[in-house]
């Protein structure tokens, strides 16, 4: 048909993946979302002092419960379905991904430069408030287990969350149905439902280096890092497949 | 030449490859594909739900200018969304320099899409942009060939505002230096001179025709059909989302101009005027429409230069002499019903 041949183009992830990273991070900044987000951050921070003022042979209890039940349980997975959910689908409802996806790169590229730009973002607005909310407490030995918990939610919330927003129109609205449903309703009645549940790997996490239990945290130590970190790979893998099949406007 | 659309399949041809697949048509199935084509579309079909937007469409592209010409919603963005790979054809195939280019990083390289869309990123200067598309296609020096392609569309790479603040002419400028920052060699620019004014307009035109003379594919979609003609001699004109006509735009507009029209003529003694209207050559029907006369003619030239001298003949005033089916729809109509 035509004597003309394609150039070889090979883009290496090192070139592409930082390109597309500067322009989805800028992107996400908004001056609502770090409002949004900040707020929530003040109210993890804000509880932690509410904590402090509870008798003090509850206040381990007490304060080990409020991290779990408001940091690991709202904070992370809501600040996370804030940034991570729109990172793509915003551009695809806007129909601006055409200008990232018609180039000659790999969609993982593309995909895990989306999530690089989520996990950085999120790291500051919501582990910074955690550490200082699990300082606050008085408890010295909360201040490690809640650091990890934090990123690891952060790594697994962020993957799972991107991949909704690329895959579903409403994924927004399905993180959030997931977040209330699972995660915080269904989850809680049974052990082995609970397995399926982000949350409960982070409780057991957050649970090393306390004396207090936290109900349902009962999953090995080795799979409570292991698993957020494998649900993020396979999240931003059904990311980029999800971008490879889909119909770009 | 003009050529007509290809007829439909017959059922004794082989079936279509699957959507996506590398595109290898058969010299058969077009009629005929340039030896130098860049671009070949054939036999595709595509199908949101039961809607038909694009019907078994056949043709090829070949360096220089061609435009896609069609009134909105005929199906254009489609055709060019499949022809970037934006989009998999529900049936037959599409080949960018004789490959598929659904996720296909070789041809992606060689492909520059300016969308019609009007929206942009909120948080990027004009050089971030391009300077960031060009990061992407792999291009050695991004900043510097950036700033190139901006002042080739004049615009300021130093201008710190962001985006949307731009207007909508600029804008469609810096799509423009974006498609083309990284030198491809398929350009496809979807309604690309709206919102520019003339004089922007006869520069992105000499533009484009710079771009398919250094033996780029350039395919501008329009609607306007006064627009097309400065684009140069190759159209394709798609309406309802069926090919309609294809080949050199001197042909097309000829078919178009000679087409049967319909006028309505105002007069202050129309029946006079319509009994002697029947007897023209030239006049194929007569009709009245409340006070005015409504004429078919086959050929509207010679219907221009009789009517007067035949109005003063049977002694009638003529107030109105005006075209009732001059919209871009009335002849896309035409030229599908051909």
């Amino acid at each position: 048909m035509t004597a003309v041949e394609p150039r070889p183009t090979t883009i290496s992830p090192v070139a592409s993946i930082p390109a597309f990273y500067r322009v989805l991070l800028r992107g996400q900044l908004t001056r609502g979302r770090l409002f949004g987000l900040g707020v929530l951050a003040g109210i993890s921070i804000l509880l932690m002092f509410v904590g402090r003022g509870v008798a003090a042979f509850d206040r381990e209890q007490a304060s080990v419960q409020l991290l779990s039940d408001y940091s690991i349980a709202l904070l992370i997975p809501l600040a996370t379905l804030i940034l991570a959910t729109p990172m793509l689908g915003n551009l695809i409802e806007d129909r601006l991904l055409v200008y990232l996806w018609l180039k000659p790169v790999p969609r993982w590229h593309l995909a895990v430069a989306a999530y690089a730009a989520v996990v950085t973002a999120l790291l500051p607005v919501v582990v910074v408030p955690i550490v200082v909310s699990a300082a606050i407490t008085g408890f010295g030995g909360l201040i490690v287990p809640a650091t990890l918990a934090a990123v690891l939610g952060v790594i697994a919330y962020s993957g799972l969350y991107l991949f909704l927003g690329v895959r579903f129109t409403w994924g927004l609205w399905l993180g959030l149905l997931y977040l209330v449903l699972w995660e915080n309703v269904l989850s809680r009645f049974s052990n082995g439902m609970a397995r399926l549940s982000i949350r409960s790997y982070l409780n057991t996490v957050l649970e090393q280096g306390t004396d207090v239990s936290i109900p349902l945290a009962e999953r090995a130590t080795w799979s409570s890092f292991l698993i957020p970190i494998a649900v993020a790979i396979v999240a931003v893998a059904l990311t980029a497949r999800a971008l490879a099949r889909t119909d770009i406007e | 030449m003009t050529t007509p659309p290809p007829p439909p399949s017959s059922p004794s041809q082989p079936p279509p490859p699957p959507p996506g697949a590398i595109a290898q048509p058969s010299p058969s199935q077009l009629q005929p594909i340039p030896a130098d084509a860049l671009v070949v579309v054939d036999r595709v079909s595509k199908f949101f739900g039961d809607i038909v937007a694009v019907s078994d469409v056949t043709f090829a592209v070949s360096p220089g200018v061609t435009a896609l010409l069609g009134p909105n919603g005929a199906g254009k963005s489609t055709v060019l969304r499949m022809m970037c790979g934006l989009a998999l054809p529900s049936s037959g195939t599409v080949s960018v320099m004789g490959q598929s280019p659904r996720s296909n990083p070789e041809i992606a390289a060689e492909i520059g899409l300016a969308p019609q869309q009007e929206s942009v990123f909120g948080h990027l200067t004009a050089l971030q942009f391009v300077r960031a598309s060009a990061e992407l296609q792999g291009v050695a020096n991004a900043d510097a060939e950036a700033r190139r392609v901006l002042q080739l569309v004049e615009l300021d790479a130093n201008d710190q505002r962001f985006l949307p603040t731009y207007s909508k002419g600029m804008r469609q400028r810096v799509k423009l230096a974006q498609a083309i920052v990284h030198e491809p060699r398929v350009i496809l620019l979807d309604e690309p001179l709206s919102g520019l004014d003339p004089r922007q307009r006869l520069h992105m035109v000499a533009l484009f025709h710079e771009l398919g003379d250094q033996g780029r594919a350039v395919i501008v979609s329009s609607h306007v059909l006064e627009e097309v003609e400065r684009f140069g001699s190759n159209v394709v004109v798609i309406t309802q989302g069926r090919l309609a006509a294809q080949g050199d735009f001197r042909e097309i507009r000829a078919l178009m101009d000679n087409r049967p029209r319909r006028l309505r003529i105002s007069s202050d003694r129309p029946r006079v005027l319509a009994s002697a209207l029947i007897g023209e050559d030239n006049v194929s029907g007569v009709r009245f429409s409340g006070d005015h006369i409504e004429v078919d003619t086959n050929d509207v030239v010679a219907f221009a230069r009789a009517i007067a001298p035949l109005s003063k003949r049977v002694e009638a005033r003529l107030f109105e002499v005006a075209p009732l089916d001059e919209g871009l729809e009335s002849v896309f109509k035409y030229l599908v019903g051909r």
